[in-house]
């Protein structure tokens, strides 16, 4: 399981690729040498000098790269060129093949999408979720009482919020990878780039809104966002807790995106047989 | 995973193996000098870096020491230099 290499704008550094490994410059420090092999994902965090070297290495070793900035209003995510299809892509239409498969998956994602939003409400509402087990909870429910909770501007919230899904969602583009899942062919978001991904990461909100809480519950103390004439965005420190908290959770997310694959090739089987 | 920190160092005096070991260690290296690499490495791969440089060297005329540093000790560095870390996460910025 590689690790996550960050790589942000701050301190101005360069980055080229040296044989199997980068070598990264910064004023005022020695260079540092980081293998590729060590890395499982890479993020970029805006304005950064690298060589198209580092690219090519980290797609060579099948690791995604997400470029992004702390707006997150450019984002792009590279993953390497294969000229065959996916291995399971064959199996894996079969989520479009039908009205019924269609439906049956997006059923299938709508429930683990509700089981993380409701561990989320149960972890800050304690005393309103029998209430809600009994009744019966929906999207437009969750929804409003994350509004309630978040106790921040719609612009703020989007600001944490993009940031923590691109961060999610290079960690799910590298499952699917090494799963041998088509990441783009989607069925929530079919036709879409990335629509796999993306679906997996819709079933997964909860858990990135649950990051997003807690980020901002302490971040007015200490100056982790800020605005700039018309948009948000996350301070260096802002981002710096970010990934803290991430990576201190980050085995838990990887095992929740694990079992959420294994239920999907868990699905694929059992469309195969009700259809064969 | 537990990771060991190892210093290896190499004279080797023809080019062409100088250039293999070098392109080798700076797979597995994430700090050092120009021939002295700082290697955190499992005991796995400590056994397949010794395999693949004793396939790359000559017995008869280069040299190589990997010297497995204590865990609890501390490096003094001066100048430019930098404590050797095996991080959980690399964050550069």
């Amino acid at each position: 399981m590689g690790r996550t290499l960050y790589i942000s704008q701050t301190s101005k550094p360069v980055i080229f690729r040296d044989g199997p490994s980068i070598w990264v410059q910064e004023e005022g420090n020695a260079g540092r040498r980081i293998p590729a092999r060590l890395v499982g994902r890479v993020i970029i965090i805006g304005n950064v000098k690298l060589d198209s070297g580092t690219i090519t290495l980290f797609a060579e070793n099948n690791t995604p790269i997400t470029f992004m900035n702390n707006r997150t209003d450019e984002t792009a995510v590279v993953i390497p060129y294969n000229h065959r299809l996916p291995d399971h892509y064959k199996e894996q239409k079969i989520f479009l093949s039908s009205k019924e498969n269609i439906e049956h998956f997006e059923r299938w994602a709508g429930t683990k999408r509700a089981c993380l939003q409701m561990n989320l409400l149960r972890r800050f509402l304690p005393k309103l979720m029998p209430r809600f087990e009994t009744i019966g909870f929906g999207e437009g429910n969750y929804q409003e009482i994350l509004k309630t909770l978040r106790k921040v501007s719609e612009q703020e919230w989007i600001a944490v919020n993009s940031i923590i899904t691109n961060i999610f969602r290079n960690v799910i583009v590298e499952h699917l990878l090494k799963s041998g899942l088509d990441p783009h062919l989607g069925v929530i978001h079919r036709r879409h780039n990335f629509g796999l991904a993306l679906d997996v990461c819709y079933i997964m909100g909860g858990l990135s809104d649950l990051q997003t809480l807690q980020f901002f519950n302490t971040y007015r103390v200490k100056n982790l966002i800020s605005k700039d004439r018309a948009h948000w965005f996350v301070t260096d420190k802002g981002m710096r807790s970010i990934i803290h908290r991430f990576e201190n959770r980050r085995a838990a997310v990887q095992g929740r995106v694990e079992n959420i694959l294994d239920e999907l090739f868990d699905l694929i089987r059992e469309m195969q047989t009700h259809e064969g | 995973m537990n990771r060991t920190l190892f210093l290896i160092a190499y004279d080797i005096t023809d080019d062409k193996r100088l250039n293999q070991t070098r392109e080798f260690l700076k797979g597995y290296s994430t700090g050092g000098q120009k021939s002295v690499y700082e290697c955190f490495l499992t005991d796995g791969e400590l056994a397949y870096v010794k395999r693949a440089i004793d396939g790359i060297i000559d017995d008869e005329e280069d040299r190589v020491h990997i010297f497995t540093m204590d865990g609890r000790s501390r490096t003094h560095t001066l100048g430019i230099g930098v404590q050797p870390k095996d991080p959980e996460y690399f964050y550069i910025g």
